[in-house]
């Protein structure tokens, strides 16, 4: 179980990540979406040991994790940016990490590398962008790791290949009960395989929640009545966004799905939907109830990638 | 607690990493490190086959080979490799994603930079062993033509893996701090040298203003270390000495802090040009600070020289100039440091902000310099403080050489000697403390000079300067002394039997040591038995108990350039050679005595030599070299009782005379013959050269011969006149 407290990390004057406080059960699929300079890297950096917190506390199974060998052993991290020894081929890189990790499996690095149809005889520079993130990932996996870091791994990959990956990395979880975090800026991205989701924003957690929970929840209602209405109508229904257009009004409701629509037939609407939300949606609403603007946060990670460009 | 500290797979890993550098190094360094025993075999083979052809193979010795000629390349191991090791293996602290990769591996810190520091060390020292084991294995081939101390050469080695741990050291901190390769240069170059720079300031600031102050005692002394040594005092290379503990020792606490710096360092600070602002700071300060050294000195000097009668106050607007000149250069360098390191010219105008405080530190080093020089100029000695003296001549500190690691022996037995008597340790502290004050006076304008002596009146200081030693106090002087003031001391010194015993008990001598018997004649041969040349050493170890010892050390500080004998001796003391000539005269008469009777033995023999050169000599033609069919020359040496030898020659060419020649050939006597009351010894130096036939071997020989006195007598009186008329 990964436990990380009050955690904060600084770059002089900087603030990348600010007292973040959450919980990542064993075998799960955690994921972790947030604009650009969210702390996403930041918070995988921190719990690789790479960086060492400036305040708070990062557990993996109750032990530190920086300069913790024995921990780091358990780990698999993969960069945003990769690295390979300079003209070195897979091989060469496997030998690299067969050094580095004792529980290094030729056998499965073999076996990927032939999933993957890569030639491990090849220099790496030789590769696409693509092919470098299988590498990556080959090696990773290769390692047998306890937890999987991923870093944005899943950009460059084409639809095959990506999940290919995300069936490895489930057949990880739930044969060896491995433990895996994945950040992107995607959240269609992680919708399909992570179990948890949490939203990082100028280096703060604003939300962290069960995906399954998420999803059943919060429902979409969309109702039209003969007479004239106001939201009054509904006070006795749980919901956290109401906009009427003409007769017909949308509003997202939490709670029992079954209650709701009892409660919403007793009162004879003329047109009575309801619709699940899909996950963006469900993070805008929720974002909505914290006071934050999702469409917003989207919008300046689109202007910083445009920048970036 | 493996993987803490050490890593095996770890340290195969840096080794793999650096396994195509160490090939290419090795490769370069085994191609020159063969091709040099190789270039100087066929040089000295050639040689020989010369000699061989000229039927001289004889005279034929093995060239003595030292490591000068492996100083090129051997440079390259820490100039040049280990750099681009350091900076190939630990190329991970200048790139952000290596960096994050290495630190994400499952070792600890620590773990990691011994593990590859170590495969760096290895690699080193594999290389250097390899390529000296080469060379002293070639070396040994050709021990035919060519000879070598194998000691020497492992010595060097050694000296040259100290000297790469130093260097791998100071760049591993260097690059532990910074964040680019760019910055780790500067930095290394800084760590390196600044320290260096700033001692050496120091030194000279206080040396400059302080002429009795002594440095080079001090292990600061740049002599210390091999680096400096490496280019300009190689023989501290070829032996272990306290440069190699020194060094290793600084390479070592550099490497420790390099540990902890690296231990320190986050992953985030490759890519950047610091590890922390602060560092950046500090490191732009000091840089700052060398630059500012130079209008320090100007101000400084201004300070010192200001009340000198020789002061001129109209130079004081050139003073101003280039005062302020040096502070725009300052401004200037603290801009283009920030600007180069940081790439930012923002940060290299925000760095401007710190001028208030560059200015604080030059009023800081500037006052420490005045106060320092205040403290010592008036430092006064309190003789009861003091417990012994050692005094040397500065001169005879340097060494003999340049290419062995060699010292006078007489100024080695005097260092070790401590003289405790009190009228000596009085007379040394009064005279330093006389001398200290004259300078005061010159300072303080009372004086006009202080170093010159007047001829005419017999003051000032004419002799040294030496090299003082109080013991008890710590302090250690570099004084002139006056003729009186040095008469004086050695008139103390007579009744000093430690000061005697440096000079009058010669140490005995071993296989190594190394004597032969050497001349200011213009004789080929001496006495070349070494077992002889120690019977003469022996005796003269005897003899310098019962003798005069003024006499003695007269004769002594003139070996070489006053007598006509004496002996040249290498004493080897911890492998380092400690060089002393011996005078043979007739202060030392019965050592004078043996030696003649020694010399005299070994040339007696053959008269039928002499008869060759006769019979050539009064051959060739006196009309000139261009006419002449050969040369000879024949000199007769006689050894006069109150002075050296004295000789007469005759030559084919200027000073035919055959009467001369005949003379001492009718009345010449072979050593075995029993000489007669009125017989004295002679030498005859004989020389002679067929230009017509070349396979001719010459003939270069001294002969030991009796002549009667009455007849050396007359041939003198012969020459004498001879050269009156001429």
């Amino acid at each position: 179980m990964i436990k990380a407290e009050h955690l904060t990390k600084k770059f002089h004057n900087f603030t990348a990540l600010n007292d973040v406080t959450c919980t990542i059960p064993k075998g799960s699929i955690y994921g972790m979406v947030g604009s650009n300079g969210a702390g996403k890297s930041t918070f995988l950096r921190l719990i690789s040991g790479v960086y060492r917190p400036d305040a708070g506390s990062l557990t993996i199974d109750d032990q530190p994790v920086y300069e913790n060998p024995a921990v780091k052993e358990r780990i698999s991290y993969i960069a945003d940016t990769l690295y390979f020894l300079p003209g070195a081929n897979m091989n060469r890189m496997a030998k690299l990490y067969a050094s580095i990790y004792s529980r290094f499996d030729q056998k499965r690095f073999q076996k990927l590398t032939e999933a993957f149809e890569l030639d491990p005889t090849l220099s790496i520079n030789s590769f696409s962008k693509g092919m470098k993130r299988q590498a990556a990932i080959i090696l990773a996996l290769s390692c047998r790791p306890d937890y999987m870091f991923f870093d944005e791994t899943f950009d460059g990959l084409d639809p095959v290949m990506r999940n290919l990956v995300k069936s490895l990395i489930c057949k990880d979880v739930l044969e060896y009960n491995a433990t895996t975090i994945i950040t992107s800026h995607s959240l269609r991205e992680l919708e399909d395989i992570c179990d948890q989701l949490s939203l990082l924003h100028k280096g703060g957690l604003v939300l962290q929640s069960d995906i399954e929970n998420l999803k059943t929840r919060q429902f979409k209602v969309q109702i039209a009545f003969r007479e004239d209405y106001d939201e009054n109508l509904f006070r006795d229904i749980p919901h956290i966004h109401f906009k009427k257009s003409g007769s017909v009004a949308s509003m997202i409701v939490s709670g029992d799905r079954d209650v709701t629509a009892a409660k919403l037939h007793s009162l004879s609407p003329v047109l009575l939907d309801i619709l699940p939300l899909t996950l963006e949606e469900v993070f805008t609403y929720e974002m909505e109830t914290l006071g934050y603007n999702f469409d917003k946060i989207l919008e300046e990670q689109d202007e910083d990638e445009k920048e970036s460009i | 607690m493996k993987k803490k500290v050490f890593d095996g797979h770890l340290y195969m890993e840096g080794l793999r990493q650096i396994k195509t550098i160490s090939l290419v190094s090795l490769i370069i360094t085994l191609i020159i490190g063969i091709a040099v025993p190789f270039i100087n075999y066929l040089q000295t083979k050639s040689y020989y086959i010369d000699l061989t052809k000229s039927g001289m193979q004889s005279d034929f010795t093995p060239a003595i080979i030292n490591t000068d000629s492996m100083l090129i390349y051997y440079a390259l191991f820490f100039l040049v490799f280990t750099p681009i090791m350091i900076f190939s293996l630990f190329r991970f602290l200048g790139k952000r994603e290596e960096s994050d990769f290495y630190h994400a591996i499952p070792q600890t810190r620590n773990c990691l930079f011994f593990s590859f520091s170590a495969a760096i060390f290895t690699s080193l020292a594999v290389q250097i062993t390899v390529v000296t084991g080469v060379g002293m294995a070639l070396y040994s081939i050709f021990s035919k033509y060519l000879t070598y101390e194998p000691l020497e050469f492992v010595c060097f080695g050694l000296n040259t893996l100290v000297l790469c741990i130093m260097v791998a050291s100071v760049l591993m901190l260097a690059y532990s701090i910074s964040g680019s390769m760019m910055t780790s240069v500067i930095v290394f170059l800084m760590l390196f040298f600044l320290p260096r720079i700033f001692i050496e300031y120091y030194q000279r600031v206080l040396l400059e203003s302080l002429p009795y102050a002594m440095t080079n005692d001090s292990i600061l002394s740049i002599d210390y270390h091999l680096f400096f040594a490496f280019f300009h005092d190689t023989p501290i290379l070829t032996a272990l000495s306290v440069s190699t503990v020194y060094t290793l020792a600084l390479g070592i606490l550099f490497y420790a802090v390099a540990v902890f710096a690296f231990h320190r360092r986050s992953s985030e600070t490759a890519g950047n040009a610091m590890n922390s602002r602060r560092m950046q700071a500090l490191f732009r300060t000091l840089f700052v600070m060398v630059i500012s050294l130079v209008p320090i000195s100007l101000i400084y000097s201004y300070f010192l020289d200001r009340n000198l009668v020789s002061f001129d106050s109209n130079d004081m607007g050139m003073f101003y100039f280039f005062v302020i000149l040096s502070y725009v250069i300052v401004t200037l360098a603290m801009f283009l440091y920030e600007l180069l390191t940081t790439k930012n010219a923002k940060n290299a105008l925000k760095s401007l902000k710190t001028l208030p405080l560059i200015a604080v530190l030059n009023v800081f080093v500037l006052l420490l310099l005045l106060g320092n020089f205040q403290i010592q100029k008036n430092y006064r000695i309190d003789s009861d403080k003091v417990t012994s003296v050692s005094i040397v001549p500065v001169q005879n500190l340097t060494y003999v050489t340049d290419d062995t690691h060699e010292f006078e022996y007489f100024t080695y037995a005097l260092q070790n000697m401590e003289i405790k008597e009190k009228d000596v340790i009085d007379f040394l502290s009064e005279t330093f403390n006389d001398y200290a004050d004259a300078y005061n006076d010159y300072l303080d304008g009372k004086t006009e000079s202080f170093y010159n002596y007047d001829h005419e009146s017999g003051s000032g200081y004419s002799m040294g300067p030496y090299q003082i030693s109080f013991h008890g106090i710590h302090k250690t002087f570099e004084l002139y002394m006056s003729d009186e003031e040095i008469n004086e001391f050695y008139g103390l010194l007579s009744n000093n039997n430690s000061w005697k015993k440096a000079y009058t008990e010669l140490p005995d001598l071993t296989k190594n040591d190394y004597i032969i018997l050497c001349s200011n004649l213009p004789i080929s041969q001496t006495i070349s038995d070494e077992a002889n040349i120690k019977k003469i050493y022996a005796s003269l170890q005897n003899e310098l108990s019962e003798i005069s010892f003024s006499d003695w050390m007269i004769r002594l500080n003139n070996a070489s350039s006053n007598g006509d004998l004496y002996l040249h001796v290498e004493k080897k003391i911890k492998g380092d050679s400690y060089i002393f000539e011996l005078p043979i005269s007739e202060v030392t008469p019965k050592t004078y005595a043996l030696t003649h009777e020694l010399w005299m033995e070994e040339h007696e023999n053959d008269t039928s030599l002499f008869e060759k050169v006769y019979s050539q000599f009064s051959e060739y033609t006196a009309e000139g070299e261009e006419n002449a069919s050969g040369y000879s020359e024949i000199t007769l040496y006689v050894h006069q009782k109150d002075s050296d030898y004295t000789g007469i020659t005759l030559s084919s060419y200027y000073f035919k005379d055959m009467d001369t020649l005949n003379i001492i050939r009718d009345q010449i006597k072979p050593l075995s013959d029993t000489p007669s009351e009125n017989d004295v010894l002679v030498l005859l130096e004989c020389y002679s050269y067929s230009y017509v036939n070349l396979s001719q071997e010459p003939i270069n020989q001294s002969l030991g011969f009796y002549l009667p006195a009455d007849t050396v007598t007359e041939l003198f009186q012969t020459a004498d006149s001879y050269n009156q008329d001429l």
